[in-house]
């Protein structure tokens, strides 16, 4: 298949996926995008919101639509990590012997839901990492790989403090996005209240399957990105750490950590992925501009300052966007002087 | 062979020949700008130049702006740059930049050809339009300034000479300082010292020949300044007594470094410093009244050896402390080591005074009573200044005692802290006048006083409690020292 046709079929692909799943879920057009431009990217999701917006029914309904297997893990105290990774169980043959096997846990599958993954002690939050990182899990010593793609989807609520562990920063970095789900306007709401409060309901079919995502995966790897617009991409990166020499004011004054190597990646990842969706065959600065927001937010730390003063991270992020292209001129103004 | 498609490669030369038009262009404007400043400048010399003035500024201007855009146009573009803009310009998604850097690419993907072909299609397919925009520098904006001035000195007459605009203050007050020192000359050819011809000086064979016949010759006006490097002579008021007193005064002063006494050398052989060291090194960290028996015994025994050659009262205070430890009275010891301690201290005191360490006003007042000895003759220890009273011995002193041999009185001030005994004593004779001379009070003499204080101050809680065991160290250190 010769490279547009790859390009369309992954535009055809990609807006019917989104289409099943806008079946069901209303507006948010924002997270879903974000999250079917996590999953091509091969990456993981963490969706953050209030109860009640639909973080559950939207990853439900992704795994609905696609053709993968599917699990969701309800993050408890008492969850343990052999609950999430499985464990060796006795179990006794036909012969009356008996000897250890290893009994998978939720996280084979294709797509895992963890839901409310911040009610989970950080012993069983870290169960995760192995898995979200390099696709396998160790028990008992044997290293299992996950089934791939391997796509994890997890959603905490960021009011509720009580009983709650918040993730710590190994585990956050292993997001490629963070989205944040907003609440409805009144349209949406209207709309919502029509689709669950009748008798008919919508059905979602299958449109995709798992080789089919790893083949677009590839895909995407494949788009060109321009030298400046990765160079774009490293600067807006390390203008949210303090120590830069260029980083602007507001991150001096309210960051302590800034974002790991893993938001450039999630950055240049993205940007390919939206550059496919929009039939565009390179990565551009405004792909870059787009995702900065989801791909660096939960990757930079702010200081006791920004916590106190209650920074929004996403503002800081906007003023490192405005503040970083120094290499990347967006008048004539420095190309003529 | 660039490799990229004939499309990108004529867009991009048409970026770069608007990017240099604009370069010039915005060159020109700057240009103009500094050659009508130096329009201005030349206009403003129009009654040196002359009728040239005109015709030079105008040149001036016209320089200017084609110079800028000279160098405007041959800067170089660079090829990215120019890309980059195209892709601005045309809202091509940095399509033309990207397709720029992989056409050239030895291993392109499937993609890259694609982008190749979309990027030039792209470009067939888009209306020629501008894609430089036309950016107005600040120099331009500005340049109506000093245009408008340059026509208005152009029109107007020429501007007078400079050397006519200086103040008259500022040549009166050179007269003024002029007449000052013709005054002052007149002054000291009148006081008769000097008659005119003193003015100048002798030929050198007459000088020789009044040196041989033993007279010295006559100092003429302009050697006395070279002799006593003293520009006070000058002055109208100076006389050459005021000289004299104030050689005095600056011998006196240096004769009293003479009198400086070796600190280091002084602590470091101090039998009080021993003792304080002997009595660090047994109470390790603890404090007077923590001490067992068996070391205040030790450190009793110390204080003994040490001050056993010095005063025989000493050795009654240390025999009432061994006394004190035999029928357990543990505070009676250290009260009794205390007194001995303070006589150790006084003893010391006393061998820096032998050593005239300190000023010791006993024996100036006694002289002061016997009534004005022999000035010069003898100091406190009755030894000489060196060269004054021959056959009576040499002083300790290499030069003799500077006080005599300069005939000066010393003077009283008040220093705190002075102690004689066990009284207090707030006078202490300093040598010198207060306002030239720091007291030169040993600190041992009244460190154990202001340590006293500091623990009054502590006990009676007038030091946050935060500070005690600073304030604690700092006296340690002190006492080390």
């Amino acid at each position: 298949m010769s490279a547009p046709a790859q390009v369309e079929s992954f535009v055809r692909a990609f807006t019917g996926l989104r289409a099943e799943v806008e079946k069901l879920i209303v507006g948010q057009a924002e997270i879903i995008t974000g999250v079917l431009t996590g999953m091509f990217a091969g990456g993981h999701v963490l969706l953050e919101g209030v109860p009640g917006l639909g973080k559950t029914l939207l990853v439900k309904t992704l795994a609905q639509s696609l053709d993968l297997s599917f699990a969701r893990v309800q993050f408890t105290p008492d969850l343990m990590p052999a609950d999430i990774i499985g464990t060796n169980v006795v179990v006794e043959d036909a012969g009356g012997g008996k000897h250890f096997q290893y009994q998978p846990g939720p996280l084979f599958a294709h797509i895992v839901l963890a839901d409310e993954i911040n009610r989970a002690t950080p012993k069983t939050q870290s169960a995760l990492l192995e898995g979200m990182q390099e696709q396998a899990v160790t028990v008992g010593g044997v290293s299992r790989p996950l089934p791939s793609p391997f796509f994890v989807l997890a959603t905490q609520n960021p009011i509720e403090m009580q009983g709650t562990y918040p993730l710590p920063e190994a585990q956050l970095d292993r997001f490629l996005f963070k989205l944040q789900v907003r609440y409805p306007a009144i349209e949406e709401l209207n709309a919502i209240l029509d689709r669950t409060t009748q008798a008919h309901t919508a059905t979602v079919q299958r449109v995709m399957d798992g080789p089919t995502v790893l083949g677009f995966r590839a895909l995407i790897r494949d788009v060109p990105i321009a030298s400046h617009v990765r160079d774009f991409a490293t600067r807006v990166v390390m203008a949210t750490h303090p120590q830069w020499e260029h980083a602007p004011e507001t991150t001096r004054r309210y960051v302590r950590y800034g974002a790991s190597p893993r938001g450039a990646q999630a950055l240049v990842l993205g940007a390919k992925v939206r550059a496919l969706t929009q039939g565009r065959y390179n990565a551009s600065l405004e792909d870059i501009r787009a995702l900065a927001a989801p791909a660096l937010r939960h990757r930079v730390i702010l200081n006791f300052a920004g916590e106190s003063e209650g920074i929004d991270p996403d503002t800081l992020i906007a003023q490192v966007l405005d503040g970083a292209p120094a290499g990347t001129t967006r008048t004539a103004e420095p190309v003529l002087s | 062979m660039t490799g990229y498609p004939a499309a990108i490669e004529r867009l991009l030369r048409r970026v770069r020949v608007e990017l240099r038009l604009r370069r010039a262009e915005r060159g020109a404007w700057r240009g103009a700008f500094w050659g009508a400043l130096a329009a201005v400048a030349a206009l403003a010399m129009k009654g040196a130049i002359g009728a040239l003035a005109v015709p030079l500024a105008l040149a001036l201007l016209g320089i200017g702006a084609l110079a800028g855009a000279l160098l405007g146009a041959c800067r170089r573009v660079d090829t990215l740059d120019a890309a980059r803009l195209a892709d601005r310009a045309l809202r091509l998604d940095d399509r033309v930049a990207t397709s720029l850097e992989y056409a050239g690419a030895s291993e392109r993907s499937s993609l890259v050809g694609a982008l190749l072909a979309d990027t030039t299609a792209r470009l067939e397919a888009l209306p020629p339009r501008r894609m430089v925009a036309r950016v107005v520098p600040r120099e331009a904006r500005a340049l109506a300034l000093p245009v408008l001035a340059a026509v208005v000195l152009a029109a107007a007459p020429p501007l007078p000479d400079p050397q006519t605009l200086i103040p008259e203050w500022f040549s009166a007050e050179a007269k003024a300082r002029r007449d000052q020192n013709l005054k002052n000359l007149a002054m000291l050819q009148n006081r008769g010292t000097l008659g005119p011809e003193a003015l100048r000086r002798d030929p050198p064979a007459n000088r020789d020949a009044a040196e041989g016949a033993g007279r010295r010759p006559p100092a003429t006006a302009a050697e006395n300044p070279a002799l006593f490097q003293d520009k006070a002579l000058i002055k109208p008021s100076a006389d050459f007594s005021s000289f004299v007193k104030r050689s005095d005064e600056r011998l006196r002063v240096l004769g009293e470094t003479d009198k400086l006494p070796d600190l280091r050398s002084d602590f470091a052989s101090s039998k009080y410093r021993a003792l304080l060291r002997k009595r660090d090194e047994l109470s390790a960290g603890l404090r007077a009244r923590q001490l067992s028996p068996k070391k205040l015994a030790e450190l009793l025994t110390e204080m003994e050896r040490l001050g056993r050659k010095i005063d025989e009262e000493l050795g009654e205070d240390v025999f009432d402390g061994y006394d004190a430890l035999e029928r357990g009275q543990t505070d009676e010891a250290l009260e009794a080591m205390e007194n001995a301690l303070s006589r150790l201290r006084e003893q010391e005191g006393r061998g820096r005074d032998a050593r005239r360490l300190r000023g010791g006003r006993e024996p100036d007042q006694a002289a002061r009573d016997d009534g004005e000895r022999l000035e010069g003759a003898f100091d406190e220890s009755g030894m000489e200044g060196e060269g004054v009273a021959p056959g009576l011995g040499r002083s300790t002193d290499a030069k003799g005692r500077p006080r005599a041999r300069l005939r000066s009185t010393p003077y009283t001030s008040g220093v705190q802290g002075a102690q004689r005994g066990r009284v207090p004593l707030y006078e202490t004779q300093v040598p010198g006048s207060t306002s030239r001379a720091d007291g030169q009070l040993p600190s041992v003499g009244v460190f154990g006083q202001y340590r006293r204080l500091m623990e009054d101050a502590i006990a009676r809680e007038q030091v946050p409690r935060d500070y005690h065991e600073q304030i604690r160290d700092y006296f340690k250190s002190l006492n080390e020292r």
